[in-house]
């Protein structure tokens, strides 16, 4: 069976990242290139603007003849006070002069339509590695070598930093009176949030990011407006971590992170995340981590033995499981609904009948 | 429903149809065939759509679905070559016939560009919502831009779609003209491999003119002037191409798709498009009445309304806001949704709700109160959708049946019947949950008959209505949809607990009904699916059930149906008291009454 949804945990794992320009652009890496988070891969201008200058008119000639008066052609590049076109000779010859740096678009009808060179927006590689493939103009696709653990939202931030745990217990909740001087720098991983206050503590307490196991839907328009990152591992509601994710962060304490917080869009394949890169200086690395890493990056079949998440819209906690079987026949749930289901043994050897469009499935 | 009056096709050699409904949830396998001479459905069957990664490519659930189906009805339809066997083979294997219908996939993005504001770019609009699209701007003479702002702003949108309209048949062409250009120019701005697919659907004498425009840089399309005269739109034509467009964006965008196009001979459909077709059809059947379709799917909402073959049809987002993106939803639109909410819950515990399932939109209630917030979910979004598609109605048919008097206020048609689709409606608990959602969600006035779509059949049978006409009849006369039964709503201005319909129904069964129904009241009549009644309605105190305040009448041979005859005196629009348990308890009331008919 396909499961609906796939979320990836792990300590150690390769992975393939695209980054990728909003608009075509220029790439500014090399095939095998290594890159830290920090370095910019691509750019482009996000806000390409125009100029048109009514040339023929200022010329005083008419506007057909206006491409025996340029001096430039459509697509030359100019630069600021370039003489772009230069009108009859006489007492006064007039010229016309860039306004600014960019590029000739267009010449016709008397006009100059001139793309004024913006800010270029720089694309960070976000997820340190290799880059092992360019796609022309659009961006790179990075592979990174980590942990990994996917979140369910984000708020479009970020940031790096070392890892720090601010609870105790997975159900733990994130307040203000958790944060500290000390959290300054840090990634924070907290609890379920309620406390507007505490969001904005994190910003005065220079924290990097906040990576929570859930927050109240009121705070999301706070949270975007934050510009620190922060990643919902749950949801929204009060939620404590599932186990398996708990007990892979608490692993990961210390380690140096990156909280790429970008918005939910599985179509496009957008998941927040968070990834402690295995530095190259790292020495070797563990058996165990060789044995359970994670080597797949398009797998999205459930079978019998698989991990899953017991997911509901409705705010109870996610559970985690082993898949048993998917039941033959429909079932009917406690409200009255009818679907297919499957059993599912939570970590407690407890055994749950689940619908099977709320199982996600954990790689 | 009455069966339409088409000439049947030759039904000589079997003509099985397959068709395969890529949705943005699941993907379904959905088989017809000829049994005793006569299309029927057969079975269908369903699996996750892989559209989006990690699979990213439709074929797997499109496998998968296709296995459920061998599974199901032991024939095979797929070769070991991977292909698919058509047609049928001596030895039973393959079928005659693909269609594929497909809504997941980010919704088109679109620039509408047309000379005035309330004609040409309303009909554009209108167009665009058609299919599954989201308008990103829109450019008129009148927007204060400059051309080159225009063009700036088309560059920086990168639209999968520039849809320009404008200008009255034999018209003036010039401000079109200007359009055309300035679509040309932001065309002529972008890099090859991003630029927009241009459908052009104004003035037809400039149609030549763009096609020689557009052709040297972008993909271009032409159709019949969506507004032939200011007060006249026609749509049809263009519809038709910008399904094809959508067709186009998709097979670039989409893994896997391409070669189901190919099996179906590149008439890869969007399901909105191919619900609306159906709907368009049942409308044929009787020009005295309309026809009304809904979909509430896990992300959109589609509301097709038919009169006489003349569609109008929306695709709404269930939500106005995107969950998407960072934003939150407002105030008002929680407000709206809490109006439906009649279980004991926070609107914190509903806010965190709709986000929850923004992220899982596959996910399913488990407990009553999030069943009753999925349902008021389903309520808001067919509401919301249902008003703006008749907020389109209202412009686009100034009055249905051609009779239109300034001084007259404009009067929908009656929908007859009302058409429902979408797991929500048809998979709820109960018929009378499903029945509840619907009249809350619609609030039909007069006379009507309400239809669920159980098996997903809607969508998968237009895909087959143009080319197939005589399946459509057939498995529609086939018992495929739920026939909930007749719903009579009667308006009336009166105080609640005043009479507002005298009823007598009596039945082949030997049943003899009495009855006086009250503003206020949902009272449910039993009629068994299999029995016919005449019903003698007498509206009181003036109430009108849409032959005039206070005119009452007969009506022969009403067909029963799952849940029998509902009266929904419950007023129109319909006001829900805001105090939780008044609101819970006639929630339990209308239910219980809808539940004990059956």
């Amino acid at each position: 069976m396909i499961a609906n949804t796939v979320t990836r945990y792990a300590l150690y794992g390769k992975f393939k990242r695209e980054r990728l320009l909003a608009r075509p652009g220029r790439l500014l890496v090399l095939k095998g290139q290594d890159v830290s988070s920090q370095d910019a891969v691509a750019e482009t201008d996000l806000s390409p603007e125009f100029l048109e200058l009514e040339v023929a008119k200022w010329l005083n000639i008419p506007a057909g003849e206006l491409d025996a008066f340029t001096e430039r052609r459509e697509g030359d590049n100019i630069s600021e006070n370039d003489i772009i076109a230069v009108g009859p000779a006489g007492l006064v010859q007039p010229t016309v002069r860039a306004p600014c740096t960019g590029r000739v678009l267009r010449i016709a009808e008397g006009k100059i339509i001139l793309e004024k060179r913006g800010t270029a927006s720089k694309l960070l590689a976000v997820y340190p590695g290799e880059v092992v493939d360019l796609i022309a103009e659009r961006g790179v696709v990075i592979e990174t070598t980590g942990a990994l653990v996917q979140g369910v939202w984000g708020n479009g931030q970020m940031n790096s930093g070392r890892l720090r745990l601010i609870l105790e217990k997975r159900d733990d909740p994130f307040n203000a009176s958790c944060l500290t001087a000390e959290c300054a720098g840090h990634v924070l991983v907290g609890g379920y949030c309620n406390q507007e206050e505490a969001l904005r503590k994190a910003v005065e307490m220079e924290a990097n990011g906040l990576v929570l196991s859930s927050m109240e839907a009121r705070l999301v328009s706070v949270a975007a407006a934050l510009p620190i990152p922060i990643v919902l591992v749950e949801g929204f509601g009060k939620m404590p971590y599932n186990e398996t994710v708990y007990g892979l962060l608490t692993s990961l304490a210390d380690r140096e992170s990156i909280l790429h917080a970008q918005a939910l869009k599985r179509a496009e394949g957008f998941v927040p995340e968070l990834i402690a890169p295995i530095p190259k200086d790292f020495g070797a690395v563990p058996f165990e981590w060789l044995v359970n890493e994670a080597t797949s990056n398009d797998t999205a079949f459930m079978v019998s033995g698989g991990k899953v998440r017991i997911i509901n819209a409705g705010t109870a906690e996610s559970r985690v499981g082993r898949l048993v079987r998917i039941l033959g026949q429909p079932q009917s749930l406690a409200n009255g609904l009818r679907c297919m289901a499957a059993e599912v043994k939570l970590n407690d050897e407890e055994l749950v009948v689940v619908p099977l469009a709320n199982l996600d499935l954990l790689e | 429903m009455n069966a339409l009056q088409i000439p049947l096709k030759s039904l000589g050699s079997n003509e099985s149809l397959l068709v395969i409904d890529v949705g943005e949830i699941n993907t379904r396998a959905v088989l017809f065939d000829i049994v005793d001479a006569n299309y029927r459905f057969i079975a269908s069957s369903i699996a996750p759509t892989t559209v989006n990664p990690p699979l990213q490519h439709a074929g797997y659930g499109v496998r998968l679905a296709i296995e459920y189906l061998e599974t199901n009805t032991g024939r095979t339809f797929i070769g070991e070559d991977e292909k698919l066997i058509m047609p049928t083979q001596e030895d039973g294997r393959g079928v005659d016939a693909f269609a594929m219908i497909l809504s997941a996939g980010v919704p088109l993005n679109v620039v509408v560009m047309g000379v005035l504001e309330e004609f040409s770019v309303e009909s554009a609009r209108r167009l665009a919502e058609s299919v599954y699209s989201r308008v990103s701007a829109t450019f008129h003479m009148n927007d204060g831009l400059k051309a080159v702002e225009r063009s700036q702003e088309i560059v920086r949108l990168l639209p999968d779609l520039i849809l320009i309209a404008g200008g009255t048949e034999q018209g003036a062409q010039q401000p079109v003209l200007q359009m055309l250009k300035q679509a040309a120019m932001a065309c002529s701005f972008l890099p090859k491999d991003v630029r927009p697919i241009v459908l052009y659907a104004g003035n037809s004498d400039l149609s030549q003119k763009a096609k020689e425009m557009f052709a040297p840089l972008t993909s271009v399309k032409t159709a019949p002037n969506i507004r032939p005269q200011a007060d006249t739109e026609k749509p049809e034509a263009a519809r038709t191409q910008i399904a094809q467009v959508f067709r186009q964006v998709r097979l670039n965008q989409m893994m896997g798709i391409q070669t189901l196009d190919t099996w179906s001979g590149k008439q890869l459909l969007p399901s909105a498009t191919a619900f609306g077709r159906i709907i368009r059809f049942l409308s044929m059947d009787d020009p005295g009445r309309g026809v009304l379709g809904v979909d509430v799917g896990a992300t959109n909402t589609t509301i097709a309304a038919a009169w006489c073959g003349e569609l109008t049809i929306g695709n709404y987002p269930k939500m106005r806001f995107d969950p998407e993106e960072t934003a939150s939803i407002s105030d008002d639109e929680l407000k709206e949704i809490m109006t439906w909410v009649y279980a004991r819950v926070s609107e914190d515990y509903v806010l965190n709700y709709i986000y929850n399932k923004q992220i899982y939109p596959a996910s399913l209630p488990q407990t009553f109160k999030d069943e009753v917030i999925e349902q008021a979910l389903a309520r808001h979004a067919l509401r919301r959708a249902f008003q703006k598609t008749m907020q389109n109605f209202r412009e686009t048919h100034q009055q249905p049946g051609g009779q239109n008097e300034e001084s007259k206020p404009f009067s929908f048609p009656p929908f007859e019947p009302i058409v429902a689709a979408g797991s929500v409606l048809t998979r709820a608990p109960s018929l009378a949950q499903s029945a509840l959602m619907l009249l809350d969600g619609i609030q039909p006035t007069n006379v009507t008959t309400l239809i669920l779509d159980q098996n997903h059949l809607a969508a998968a049978m237009g895909a087959a209505a143009l080319s197939n006409p005589t399946l459509t009849v057939q498995v529609i006369d086939s018992n495929a949809f739920l026939n909930l039964g007749m719903v009579i709503s009667p308006v009336s201005s009166v105080r609640s607990g005043m009479p507002v319909l005298r009823l007598r129904m009596v039945s082949d069964g030997g049943m003899d009904i009495k009855a006086e129904v009250n503003q206020g009241e949902m009272r449910v009549f039993p009629l068994p699916a299999d029995q016919n009644a005449t019903l003698i309605l007498k509206p009181l105190n003036l109430a009108d059930i849409g032959m005039g305040a206070g005119n009452g009448g007969r009506l022969n041979k009403v067909s029963g149906g799952a849940l029998g005859v509902v009266i929904d005196a419950r007023g129109r629009p319909l006001r829900l008291p805001l105090e939780l348990s008044e609101k819970r308890d006639l929630y339990k009331g209308w239910l219980k009454a809808l539940r004990e008919s059956r």
